[in-house]
This record gives C-alpha cells, sequence and structure tokens, in this order.
C-alpha cells in the first residue's frame, strides 16, 4: 500500500563483446548477431549484439544496490525472486561498447499472507538518453518470524 | 500450436551464470550455502530460466530473436543442475505466446506471457 518511489539506486554497465559472448555461452543464444562481429556488421549493425534478455544482466547492479541497501527495508538472505517484466525498445539494440546507465527505484510494497511482495521497477538508458528496456522485478520477502 | 522443449542445465549452469551476469549468489554455486537456505542442491539462477523461455517462446513463433518486445512470467519455484526442463510455449495469437516451465513435476515458470513484434 505504502508508495515511495522517491529514492533511486542507479548502476552503469559498459557493455563488451565479451560480456555478451559469456552471456549467450551461458545460456545456449546462438542467434550469429549475437555471437559473431562480422555477422552483426553483415546485418548492419556497428557492432556485436546483446540478446533482449541481456538486461537481466546491465540492470542487475542497479537492483542489487537497491536490495542491498539496508534503507530498502529487503533483507536478502530472505528475499526470493518471484516476478519478472520487461519491455524493450525494438529501436535501439543494447551492442557493445553502449553504456547503459539503470535506475532502479521501489514502486510498490503490499503484503500477502506474512510474506511482503516489493516491486522494483528499473529504466536503462544509453548515454545518448535513449530508453533501451524497463523492467518490473519482484521481491518475495519472507517475514522475520 | 503448442512447443515443448526439454532443455538440461548442467552441473555448471549456476556457476557459468554467475559468471556472465553478477548474480553472485552463492545459492547457484555452493552446495552448504544452498543447504542453509534450505534447498536441497545449488539451484539454477531464475533469470536463466527466463532466458530458456524466452528463447523457446521465440521459436515456437517462428519470430526473429530481436523482435521480443515484452515478457512477464511469474517465479514459483527452483531448478536444480542437472536436470530436465520441460518449458512449454503456446502461440495464442501471431505476436503473443503464453510460456510455463516445470521440472520434474515443479513449477518453475508460472503465467509466462512473451510478445513478439510482428512486423
Amino acid at each position: 500500500m505504502e508508495k515511495r518511489a522517491e529514492r533511486r539506486w542507479q548502476s552503469v554497465y559498459e557493455v563488451t563483446r565479451e560480456a555478451i559472448l559469456g552471456y549467450c555461452g551461458a545460456v545456449g543464444e546462438t542467434d550469429p548477431r549475437f555471437t559473431s562481429v562480422d555477422a552483426a556488421r553483415a546485418a548492419g549493425f556497428a557492432d556485436l549484439v546483446a540478446p533482449p534478455m541481456f538486461a537481466a544482466v546491465y540492470a542487475l547492479a542497479a537492483v542489487n544496490s537497491l536490495q542491498h541497501d539496508p534503507t530498502s527495508g529487503i533483507d536478502p538472505p530472505r528475499t526470493v525472486h518471484g516476478g519478472q517484466w520487461f519491455k524493450w525498445n525494438r529501436d535501439a539494440p543494447v551492442l557493445a561498447g553502449d553504456r547503459i546507465t539503470t535506475l532502479a527505484a521501489i514502486s510498490n510494497r503490499r503484503s500477502k499472507g506474512g510474506l511482503e511482495l516489493v516491486e522494483l521497477e528499473t529504466i536503462s538508458r544509453r548515454d545518448d538518453g535513449v530508453c533501451v528496456s524497463r523492467g518490473r522485478w519482484t521481491a518475495i520477502v519472507r517475514g522475520t518470524s | 500450436v503448442t512447443f515443448e522443449r526439454v532443455v538440461l542445465p548442467d552441473a555448471d549452469t549456476g556457476r557459468g551464470y554467475a559468471c556472465a551476469s553478477g548474480d553472485t549468489n552463492p545459492i547457484h554455486t555452493e552446495v552448504d550455502a544452498a543447504h542453509a537456505a534450505g534447498l536441497p542442491a545449488p539451484i539454477v539462477q531464475g533469470m536463466w530460466t527466463v532466458a530458456q523461455v524466452a528463447q523457446t517462446a521465440v521459436a515456437a513463433a517462428g519470430a526473429d530473436p530481436l523482435a521480443l518486445e515484452e515478457l512477464r512470467v511469474e517465479l514459483r519455484g527452483y531448478a536444480v543442475m542437472e536436470e530436465p526442463l520441460t518449458i512449454r510455449a503456446a502461440v495464442v495469437r501471431p505476436d503473443t505466446v503464453e510460456v510455463s516451465a516445470e521440472q520434474a513435476g515443479r513449477r518453475v515458470i508460472h503465467n509466462g506471457h512473451v510478445r513478439l513484434a510482428t512486423s
């Protein structure tokens, strides 16, 4: 019920080819635009393209700093990730060489059967200000008892 | 159209995704940390499974991976490594895929909705 979106946490993520390739290897992404600089360039991109779900990587540090901030009221050991929403800007795929700044804020918190559901919202932008994706991350915090 | 894909997170999936993503929670990599959290074994990162679900939705719709516009999922349970994970994707409209994932009868991803650009 309590709404407090004033406080924001920020992270800056430098997208590298190595990070995209490592991510693709870890999740089994094989599209050549994500795994080969030549293929990405042949497809008209300036550099290697990050798969859309790479948003879970470049936005994570802002979410982590929010969750680990004692003033956020979230206790990481008692917290599980209960839900996720992402919306991408298809006109702005993230490329190697981009620098992505993510702002995270608590958008909603409510109690449900001894649990607290905390919704975090993220917005990620390139250095030119273009939004590349937005996220909503639901943290489920168990009671202290 | 319903599409089913079985993926097998291997023994290194937790460590590999931790390295690749920066999700360094030890419940994904250390047996002791998993046990302390009441889990039977280290568990796969939820976002690794969400990535599998997204890939499956794209494949089911025959879409371009860069057509992914919106994704919404509920994470309902954990997945352990070295056990098959079954992902189901139902293409309900050309631009909409409903997805879920389960492992050994346990729901892992529930109420998943993926929206794809059709142009």
